[in-house]
């Protein structure tokens, strides 16, 4: 199952050199129509240097890894103030965990019948972008994002869940409203069942490190529904957002030529809160997961929790700093023994409008969020350092 | 469309003016709805015709004086928002402007365009719109 890694390089390049072409476009020219109507395009494109002790991260990074990189190309047009089409493809290779492979990231079409000066509600049909906590729905842009990676115990980093977070297929309502100084939105995604990529499947199961007469298929992810409300103070001075994500992951389990149906119910509340100021930003939140599964007739219920409390300083318009705490249990029961801590100190440099250096070192107590399948075949060392650098360009 | 908003009026000298295309119908607008505006939220005056955002580069003075003085908001929070519609599809992003002169020529001749200036460049060609 280990790829070539023959077109490591070339596949970031191309990308690179095309996204520099697209530079001359940059900031769509206001005369840029189609058939009449307004249109945008925007693309990233952003490659990763990994250096790890410990553990394997995103490739063989004990090594130091370039396995690691995220590409990506959207377009908007605006038929009329209410009604749009969007849509973006997406390439992302992170060690064996994400394959490289274009994918369309999020396609719809949004409709809003409410366009109040003070007040706007619509719809979005097709595939829709999740949003969960502050930072899920743009998880991909290195721009938008605080560090390279995002903390473990709310966004699962390096494990399968990460990938069933990304979009659903359905639809999407929203609405927002301006009140003097703040600003309030509440978006609800109702999605159709899909079932799940190989990629994720082997990520959840460690593509096979586990026995070899085990298996999982049909691993179908029914029923999610996503539910975010984001209230915004001042301005956005202070930002607070509850998420909620409800949905059921069926499989059946294969093992010694016998099967097993089994499914988990599984719900997922996060709470969000950041404070903006001039110079510094600081940002907590908290992820309760409450998985209840059922297997060949029996079942159980576990709860998981995590949270992280991060700070940014912003030393100038182009040069900031990270300081974060991350803790996650996979079994909030038994915190004591299930516990993983992840240290980080990072920086961002924009050192153009358009590129962006970021770097950051990690040290993680715990196994939670290594990915097992970048470390085949080998029990999991408890602690892992973790060196990242990575360039991002966009337009 | 009533502006149903009595936002806090904006106190303080102001190096810059917010300005509109001459031909746009509003005249005067309240902070919270100009805020919505430059968040690209907003995307229609009140007689429906499409609002037109053009913005000058985040390091230019009257960029940052138009954002702690008028809008109130920081510019880096002004970009993330910007930075989020664009890579989720849920809107456009404003139209960039190299130099204030380019913002106030695009102002002048394009209908329902919106944009800000340094006081002292503001000329007969757009509209100076009050902010409440």
């Amino acid at each position: 199952m280990k790829r070539s890694r023959r077109l490591k390089f070339a596949k970031p390049l191309v990308w690179l050199v095309f996204a520099s072409l697209g530079s001359a476009c940059a900031w769509a020219d206001e005369t840029a129509r189609i058939g009449g109507y307004p249109y945008q395009v925007h693309g990233f494109a952003s490659l990763g240097y990994i250096n790890t002790s410990g553990n394997n991260f995103y490739g063989d990074s004990e090594d130091g890894s370039f396995d690691y990189y995220e590409v990506g190309l959207n377009g908007i047009i605006q038929f009329n103030p209410r009604f749009s089409a969007s849509g973006q493809l997406l390439a992302r290779e992170a060690g064996e965990t994400d394959d490289g492979d274009v994918r369309v990231d999020y396609a719809y079409l949004d409709y809003q019948f409410i366009t109040m000066e003070a007040a706007r509600a619509g719809a979005r049909l097709g595939r829709v972008r999740n949003p969960l906590g502050f930072y899920n729905e743009s998880r991909d842009v290195l721009f938008t994002r605080p560090s390279i990676m995002l903390p473990q115990s709310v966004y699962l980093e390096g494990t399968g869940v990460r990938e069933l977070l990304f979009s659903s297929d359905g639809i999407q309502l929203y609405s927002d409203w301006d009140h003097d100084q703040h600003h309030t939105s509440l978006k609800l995604n109702i999605a159709k069942s899909t079932e799940v990529s190989d990629t994720t499947r082997d990520n959840f199961t460690g593509g096979g490190s586990f026995a070899s007469n085990f298996s999982v298929e049909n691993l179908t992810l029914r029923d999610p529904l996503y539910l975010q409300l984001l209230h915004e103070r001042e301005g956005g001075r202070l930002r607070l957002a509850a998420s909620f994500l409800t949905a059921r992951l069926d499989a059946v389990f294969g093992f010694g030529g016998m099967s097993f149906p089994t499914g988990i119910d599984a719900e997922i509340v996060v709470l969000s809160g950041q404070f903006n100021e001039a110079k510094w930003t600081l940002t907590s939140e908290y992820s309760l997961t409450t998985s209840k599964f059922d297997f060949a007739g029996t079942g159980g219920e576990n709860r998981s929790d995590g949270a992280y409390l991060q700070g940014e300083y912003r030393f100038s318009p182009e040069l900031s700093g990270l300081l974060r705490y991350d803790v996650a249990y996979s079994d909030r029961n038994h915190r004591g023994n299930s516990d993983s801590r992840d240290t980080t100190i990072g920086f961002g440099w924009q050192f153009r409008p358009s590129w962006i250096l970021m770097g950051e070192f990690h040290n993680i107590d715990g196994t939670a969020g290594i990915p097992r399948i970048d470390n085949p075949g080998m029990a999991l060392e408890p602690r892992t350092r973790l060196l990242a650098l990575m360039l991002g360009y966009r337009f | 469309m009533a502006l149903i908003f009595t936002a806090m009026p904006v106190h303080g000298a102001q190096s810059v003016e917010v300005i509109t295309n001459p031909q746009t119908p509003s005249t005067t607008l309240s902070q919270a709805s100009l805020r919505a505006i430059f968040a690209m939220r907003i995307r229609q005056w009140p007689d429906g015709s499409p609002v037109k955002v053009f913005v000058l580069p985040d390091k230019d003075t009257s960029h940052e004086a138009f954002c702690k003085e008028i809008l109130r908001i920081y510019p880096y929070v002004l970009r993330d928002t910007w930075d989020r519609m664009v890579y989720t599809g849920a809107g456009q992003a404003p139209t960039l402007a190299r130099t204030p002169e380019e913002l106030l020529l695009n102002v002048a001749r394009t209908p329902g365009s919106i944009g800000y200036i340094e006081k002292g460049k503001v000329n007969e060609t757009v509209k100076t719109l009050e902010i409440r």
